[in-house]
């Protein structure tokens, strides 16, 4: 009977233990400064896909654990945030064609996102990831649909053992708050933007 | 344990850009038994707010919606101000916040309402401590939404 119970112990520990652990990967936008670098005198419209906000995707934890976290709806107001530093005026759109945009807002360029994300952990027993990678793309395209520049950048994050305690995001945060200020610094360094 | 960061909506930004509100400043935010204002204990694990208390969390959720849709102005004649009337949550999977905000220019009363919201989430046994903590954030989110939401809370920052 003990061992039965011994047994059933394991596997319910086993099952929830295969559970993905939810994370919050959003940074903190007050540490998304502008760096005093007047923008660009353009007017952009920002557009998510909604299958891409709603997309919910899992990575490795700690100790064979795996996270999981929505990377669109998390880092949307980021890209946001960080395109008001690069541009003069930043549209939401509801598609990219949005024409009210185009003619209401005088949106010339849209910007759509795409994030691919990593993670693991050099920890065996505690379940949120010490390392944490963000690769973001921004493809810049004109009314017509054609892409002007299409930059990618890879953001870090680390995180101790007794930081991962504290907030279980922490080094996902860090990747996501890096990978968006190196697109900054990449879309003011793009020629293509300043014709 | 901290309370999560709060981060503005997109939604909510582009509803006040799109609402055409004049500048607004956001004054005091106090609290009201039987509102937990100074931490709330999920499972015996306690969270406090990094403001120092969770009406100033409120405070600070509202003005960086205004911030990010640039209408908040120190200067502004219009001013928002609240009152925690409930805040609890539990390692259940349950959120509720109710607050009392007003809108005032010039020594008027434009806007006076109570909002509440109740918010519920999957939590399971392992890591119910760290999701009510993320979860904080949508709670007090829904709260900021109802209000950005409401016509004559626009209506009176016009």
């Amino acid at each position: 009977m003990n061992v039965f119970r011994i047994l059933s112990a394991c596997a319910c520990a086993l099952l929830l233990g295969a559970c993905a652990r939810q994370i919050v990967i959003t940074p903190d936008l007050a540490k998304l400064e502008g760096g005093g670098v007047a923008s660009l005198k353009k007017t952009v419209g920002l557009y998510v896909p909604p299958e891409d906000k709603a997309r919910q995707v899992t990575t490795a934890g700690g100790g064979g654990d795996k996270v999981s976290y929505f990377p669109y709806r998390d880092l949307e107001t980021g890209v946001y945030r960080m395109l008001i530093n690069v541009f003069e005026k930043v549209v939401v759109m509801k598609s990219p064609t949005d024409s009210d945009a185009f003619r209401r807002d005088g949106v010339t360029l849209v910007v759509t996102p795409t994030i691919a994300t990593d993670s693991s952990s050099d920890s065996l027993l505690r379940w949120p990831p010490t390392s944490f990678s963000v690769r973001l793309t921004c493809a810049v395209s004109d009314a017509a649909g054609k892409v002007v520049t299409q930059p990618t950048v890879e953001g870090v994050g680390k995180a101790t053992l007794s930081e991962i305690i504290a907030d279980v995001s922490v080094a996902g945060k860090r990747a996501s708050q890096d990978a968006l200020g190196k697109m900054q610094r990449a879309l003011l360094d793009a020629p293509e933007l300043r014709r | 344990m901290l309370a999560p960061t709060y981060t503005a909506s997109l939604e909510n930004t582009d509803r006040l850009i799109r609402a055409g509100l004049a500048p607004a400043r956001v004054g005091a935010f106090s609290a009201q038994a039987p509102a937990r204002n100074d931490s709330i204990s999920v499972r015996g694990k306690t969270m406090t707010p990094a403001q120092g208390s969770y009406a100033a969390y409120l405070a600070d959720a509202i003005s960086q919606e205004l911030q990010l849709a640039r209408v908040l102005s120190p200067a502004a004649d219009s001013e928002i101000s609240g009152v925690l009337l409930k805040n609890d949550m539990d390692a259940a999977g349950t959120g509720v916040i109710e607050a009392r905000f007003l809108v005032r220019n010039g020594g008027r009363v434009l806007f006076d309402k109570i909002k509440a919201v109740e918010h519920r989430w999957q939590a399971s046994y392992l890591d119910a401590i760290p999701r009510a903590q993320q979860e904080y954030a949508v709670l007090v989110r829904k709260l900021v939404t109802d209000l950005f939401n409401d016509p004559e809370f626009t209506a009176a920052l016009k």
